[in-house]
């Protein structure tokens, strides 16, 4: 008994001190360019607190206190770099963490071929699948293009005939504004004699599950034999019918790609 | 679950439901920057959800008698009364299911209350404890409405003279001004991008800071911006707030606050802040937001920095300069107090 009255006047006194609750930090801004770069990108992280700091990783942890302190913008030079970012500070909870990947210039594309995009989001001209740009999550910014047609082609001409390991689309997952990924994701070679299209790889993705907030997704499709090509055809099934707990239950899904990249 | 848990589990919650004064609060948590700073009190009403429930907490303005009175569209009562200590004094209504604007004026001695209403789209001009005295229609005289649904009046503010400016912030982004009985005077503002042209004219209050040159603060909020107006609607200037989805303007004193429902840079993420300016229009403070920084005479974008706000609709500033913020969309959570620090 005597500990449960300690455990009470303890709580008292604990409560008491704490009436105001702890506040969490909102995480920090994430500024760059592209998620795409050449030679190297550049990362800015603001959070104009003061009192706290801004911990940060590239090497795909978890930001700790322990991880460095940003001072000055983060620059990445390797591909597939993820930049983490997260905020402490005495009194607050820590923030949550934010995060960017970044994705080196594959091979060289000359020229890329595509069903039209939908009027309302035409992206920036033909080279918008190709041009590094993007990687933010505006979905009306025109490094995005937008389809809602359920099968898209993407032909990719490549500079020189190479030997193709894989293939990298970048996505937008936005379900709240009815964007989701596709069902499905083909790469064909056309023969170099007769020009008929030989299935290369493929992936289904699981469009339906429920996803909260908007992200992008690189969706990588890795080649079992790495043949030489000079041409790549991108086939993409998008969503028939959005899942039951939508709002938009039973109509197509929309499809929205910034980049693609061949390695 | 064995006993000791038990006991240990009931002591928590007693003492969790326990009534703690204030002054025995340690954990201050202090937010803004420069000498607008306050202390924040995220469990200043004392009002019982079970009796008193709210849904999305829209605005809230000071009586004569230092009463604080709530906005709220929970038809079970639309309007709550408070002390300043938090302490529920009275509620009414149950008519106003679009319940979104709240605006009082000194009429000849005696305070009256505009609700703007969303759902109803009309405006009601009633006393301080519900009597109807005054509805006014979508505005047809304008030309530019035809059916009462394309009006979405969001806000009201009152000149000196009785004259009423009403925004309709979710219909045209026209901004109507009426006579005292409600004759309509004119019409200006409209949805467009153009320098006078407004995007979600969510608010609108009467600036009297200048006193020979009173004129009329506008907010755009998706413009993150306010735009000032003459007293017969010409455009005169724009204050560019970058990143700030702010709310109505509410002037007191030499300052200017506003809830800020959102930042731009994270957008329905409940990432509000409030946003205090001074009388040139400068960002002097952000509670729970970025420290104000200027490059050249704009400042630099603004977003949330503490989660200690999700979507703030309204800020009330009472007589003794502490503040009182109403949210929408956050979890039916009642307003918090803000105490200034000196």
């Amino acid at each position: 008994m005597k500990k449960i009255l300690f455990l009470f006047t303890f709580l008292c006194c604990h409560f008491a001190l704490y009436t105001q609750d702890l506040l969490q930090l909102a995480p920090p801004i994430l500024q760059y360019e592209s998620s795409f770069f050449e030679k190297k990108s550049m990362v800015t992280i603001k959070f104009a607190q003061k009192n706290t700091q801004i911990h940060y990783t590239t090497n795909g942890q978890m930001p700790t206190e322990n991880d460095p302190i940003y001072t000055r913008p983060v620059v990445v030079k390797n591909h597939l770099t993820t930049v983490k970012a997260k905020v402490f500070g005495q009194g607050y909870l820590p923030s949550e963490v934010v995060e960017v990947c970044f994705y080196k210039r594959g091979m060289d594309i000359t020229k890329v071929e595509h069903t039209k995009p939908h009027k309302s989001y035409p992206g920036s001209g033909e080279r918008t699948l190709i041009d590094q740009k993007g990687g933010d999550m505006g979905h009306s910014n025109p490094t995005w293009m937008g389809f809602l047609q359920d099968t898209l082609m993407f032909t990719l001409d490549l500079a020189k005939p190479q030997k193709v390991k894989s293939i990298m689309a970048h996505v937008l997952i936005s379900q709240p504004t009815w964007i989701f990924l596709p069902e499905k994701i083909e790469v064909y070679f056309p023969d170099p004699n007769t020009g008929t299209l030989k299935l290369m790889a493929t992936k289904a993705l699981d469009a339906t599950t429920k996803v909260s907030e908007s992200t992008t997704q690189s969706v990588v499709l890795d080649l079992d034999n790495h043949l030489k090509t000079k041409r790549v055809v991108v086939k993409i099934y998008t969503l028939s019918h959005i899942p039951e707990w939508h709002d938009g239950k039973g109509t197509p899904g929309w499809f929205f790609i910034d980049e693609l990249m061949v390695y | 679950m064995r006993r000791r848990d038990f006991i240990k589990n009931t002591s928590l919650g007693l003492v969790a439901t326990l009534q703690i004064p204030s002054v025995l609060a340690k954990n201050e948590t202090i937010l803004g920057h420069n000498n607008k700073r306050y202390r924040i009190n995220q469990r200043w009403s004392q009002a019982d959800v079970s009796r008193t429930p709210v849904n999305d907490c829209h605005e809230m303005v000071q009586d004569q008698k230092g009463r604080i009175i709530l906005l709220t569209n929970e038809t079970k009562n639309n309007v709550l009364i408070y002390d300043k200590n938090g302490k529920f004094l009275d509620s009414w209504g149950t008519e106003y299911p679009g319940a979104h604007g709240l605006t009082l004026f000194n009429e000849n001695g005696k305070d009256v209350l505009f609700i703007c209403d969303n759902n109803r789209h009309q405006v009601i001009k009633t006393t301080l404890d519900g009597k109807v005295l005054m509805q006014l229609e979508f505005p047809k005289e304008t030309g530019k409405y035809e059916k009462r649904e394309e009006y979405i009046p969001t806000e009201t503010a009152i000149a000196p003279n009785g004259d009423i400016y009403v925004a309709d912030g979710y219909g045209k982004d026209f901004i109507i001004q009426y006579d005292y009985k409600g004759k309509y005077i004119r019409h200006f503002g409209g949805r467009s991008d153009g320098a006078e042209g407004l995007l979600n004219a969510h608010g609108v209050c009467i600036d009297a800071r200048d006193k020979n040159k009173p004129s009329l603060i506008v907010t755009s909020r998706q413009h993150n911006a306010f735009k000032r107006f003459d007293m017969e609607g010409k455009y005169l200037e724009t204050i560019a707030l970058p990143g700030a989805w702010v709310c109505r303007p509410v002037i007191k004193g030499d300052y200017l606050y506003a809830a800020v429902l959102q930042s731009n840079s994270r957008l329905w993420k409940e990432s509000g802040f409030v946003t205090i300016l001074d009388q040139q229009n400068r960002v002097v403070s952000n509670l729970a937001g970025s420290e104000p920084t200027y490059t050249g005479d704009t400042p630099d974008e603004m977003y949330q920095t503490i989660k200690a706000f999700k979507y703030p609709h309204d800020v009330c500033v009472d007589d003794e300069e502490n503040l009182y913020v109403a949210q929408w969309n956050s979890g039916k959570c009642y307003p918090y107090k803000l105490e200034m620090v000196h």
